[in-house]
């Protein structure tokens, strides 16, 4: 340890303003996770770990397990579209909040963010009080009117995981789109307009490829939400629902199947990251290729 | 071909242009000039359909445009910062308007080419705007627009990116260019030199106020107010009182409150009863000629350029002689100075 170490360490440089957080990460985050994937790869009995005990059993019997890859598909299709149907219903509010005045863009922050105050939980049971079964809202609502006379299965349905994720996870759509659309520059629009194109070519060809960055950023914060909750589909989906996530839950703490448990865990992080490196590439691509198209 | 009439333009209660009338002629090189914040680029807008006027009329071409948006009217723009598409190659932010306007693929194919090689970019087709130099980005906003063959061109100070050299190069360039195609252009610029070297007519604007419009000598040689007088080569602006004290320019001045003489209308030295004793305050070269400022007995100070050529220079300190060259070149104004 020379002098050199403790000038650097003094003035901060080098790698050791990320000490702190790294530690902290370290202890609580990255060693808990290694200790509860190392499960995955583990026999236990009773809470014991037994000697000699690392195998590939639950390894090899999950990825071979037609039930893995069932529950493995609900929960890529449950988190893709409440992650598209976020996208479709955020865009044109990030949108409008980049064309408005200063009090719409107010009260389009607070709605985006108020919901964010009170806990997913709390906002999930809201939904089973409004979809649940003939007393809920919408049904009870439609049954009054004499629009229909029984009422609609509406909870306990992919339906109903699908709307409760989308709403919880709006914000973390909107947000990032309305910094991307907020901050755009307004001169591309009106040389756009100014060449002929009309608005809407303008907004598909010019606003939209500009905006990319905030699309990428959005589509992946909420996949990675989507797919790994396991609070909406156990209240919304119902007894029966299972996705990665709810399974991951049931084996470690109903189960008590650690190794299980953990390798489903394993698998579920794995995956949510390649698809997570997916959106990214894809992201870079449709620039790309938008770039590319005349060139010929 | 532009014909504008009492166009007024307020942002909230700032009143950005006042009673702008603006008529230019087919063909014709016009440009705006003027300090920052004047107005210029929101007139020049207004002319593009990015703004409507909050009163006023607008004629392209003798058709009414008032309110039409841009993507109606026949008009290209070359944006101040030139708003080339970041994510588009060169080559597309050329072809996007005859895109837009559907043109057939071969058709767009040969066009862009051809204006690719109107501004010798040819090399640089499939490059993106952020890896070009300033001088490549202004190129390709003027072919972007100029491939449309717009009946009008506006051009937001399309040359502020460049340095000295090539800021020259291109406005001749340009004038070049515009005088081939024979679009009408109105050029945006608070460079004088600019001015009078592309236009035909110049608009001298202030406060939201065209000052005065026409031919650059026109404007260079008979200013109509102080303000185009000082923007226009910095010229000298005499109070009646102490233009009185040059006994040639008393006839000009004629009764009239200020008197305009040019820097290069003074003349220094000479002999005591055919000019006014001063000093001189402030000396400095400026390549063929020297500039003074010269201080007169009231504390007026004069701005002088004096040919280097047999030109003893003079010292901070010196006294000398002041005189003016040719009084007829002066300019009498009847506002105060
Ligand atoms: N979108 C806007 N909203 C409010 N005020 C504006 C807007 N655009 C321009 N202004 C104001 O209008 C006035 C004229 O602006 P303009 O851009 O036309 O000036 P300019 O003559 O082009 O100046 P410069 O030479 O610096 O480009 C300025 O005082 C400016 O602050
Ligand atoms: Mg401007």
């Amino acid at each position: 340890m020379t002098e050199a170490f403790w000038t650097r360490f003094r003035d901060g440089r080098g790698v050791w303003p990320a000490v702190p957080a790294f530690v902290f990460l370290a202890i609580f985050f990255i060693a808990p996770m290694g200790v509860l994937f190392s499960f995955g790869f583990t026999e236990i009995e009773r809470g014991q770990v037994q000697e000699n005990g690392f195998t590939l059993r639950y390894l090899t019997d999950t990825l071979s397990d037609d039930l893995f890859w069932w529950v493995w598909w609900k929960s890529f299709y449950i988190g893709t579209l409440s992650t598209l149907l976020c996208f479709l219903l955020a865009y044109p509010l990030a949108y409008l909040y980049s064309e408005s005045g200063r009090r719409m863009r107010l009260l389009i922050l607070v709605l985006t963010i108020s919901p964010l105050l009170t806990s997913a939980i709390v906002r999930t049971y809201a939904w089973l009080v409004i979809l649940g079964g003939r007393r809920g809202v919408i049904n009870s609502t439609l049954i009054e009117l004499g629009l229909i006379e029984r009422p609609f299965r509406m909870l306990n349905t992919d339906f109903a995981v699908i709307i409760g994720m989308t709403q919880v996870h709006l914000p973390f759509m909107v947000l990032p789109l309305i910094t991307v659309l907020a901050a755009r520059d307004r001169n591309m629009e009106a040389a756009s307009l100014g060449m002929g194109a009309s608005r809407l070519s303008t907004f598909f060809r010019i606003v939209v490829p500009l905006s990319m960055p905030g699309i990428v950023a959005g589509l992946t914060i909420v996949f990675a939400l989507s797919y790994t909750n396991f609070i909406i589909p156990q209240l919304l989906g119902g007894g029966g629902f299972t996705t990665l996530a709810v399974q991951v839950y049931e084996q470690i703490v109903v189960i008590l199947d650690w190794s299980k448990g953990a390798m489903l865990a394993l698998l579920l992080l794995g995956s949510c990251f390649v698809f997570i490196l997916m959106i990214g590439l894809a992201g870079n691509r449709v620039m790309r290729w938008s770039v590319k198209e005349t060139v010929e | 071909m532009i014909d504008a009439q009492g166009i007024n333009k307020f942002f909230g209660a700032n009143h950005v242009l006042r009673d702008c009338d603006l008529t230019v002629e087919g063909g014709e090189v016009v440009t705006l000039l003027g300090a920052s914040g004047c107005g210029k680029t929101t007139l020049l807008r207004c002319i593009a359909g990015f703004e409507t006027p909050d009163a006023g009329t607008l004629t392209l071409a003798g058709q009414d445009v008032t309110r039409l948006p841009p993507n109606q009217r026949d008009v290209g723009f070359v944006f101040q910062n030139y708003a080339l598409f970041p994510h588009m190659s060169v080559e597309e932010n050329v072809a996007y308007g005859l895109k837009a306007r559907k043109a057939p693929a071969d058709q767009i194919k040969r066009e862009v080419a051809d204006a690719l090689d109107l501004v010798s970019l040819t090399d640089f087709a499939r490059r993106f705007p952020n890896s070009l130099s300033g001088g490549q980005q202004q190129r390709v906003a003027l072919a972007r627009s100029l491939i449309l063959q717009p009946k009008v061109l506006l051009m937001d100070e399309a040359f502020n990116a460049l340095d000295a050299k090539l800021r020259g190069a291109m406005q001749v360039e340009l004038r070049k260019i515009v005088k081939r195609v024979g679009i009408t252009a109105v050029c945006v610029t608070h460079d004088q030199s600019e001015a009078l070297t592309i236009s035909d007519r110049i608009a001298v604007m202030a406060e939201g106020r065209i000052e005065q419009f026409a031919a650059p000598a026109q404007i260079y040689d008979n200013p109509t107010s102080a303000f185009v007088a000082d923007f226009i080569g910095a010229a000298n602006i005499l109070t009646r009182d102490a233009a009185a004290r040059f006994s040639h320019a008393a006839k000009t001045l004629n009764g009239n409150a200020a008197l305009v003489i040019r820097p290069e209308n003074v003349m220094l030295g000479g002999t005591p009863d055919d000019g006014v004793a001063g000093k001189v305050v402030f000396a400095r070269l400026t390549g063929p000629a020297m500039e003074y400022e010269v201080a007169l007995a009231d504390g007026t100070v004069l701005r002088a350029l004096v040919d280097r050529d047999g030109h003893v220079p003079l010292a901070v300190g010196a006294d000398t002689q002041v005189a003016i060259r040719n009084p007829d070149a002066c300019v009498a104004l009847p506002g105060a100075a």
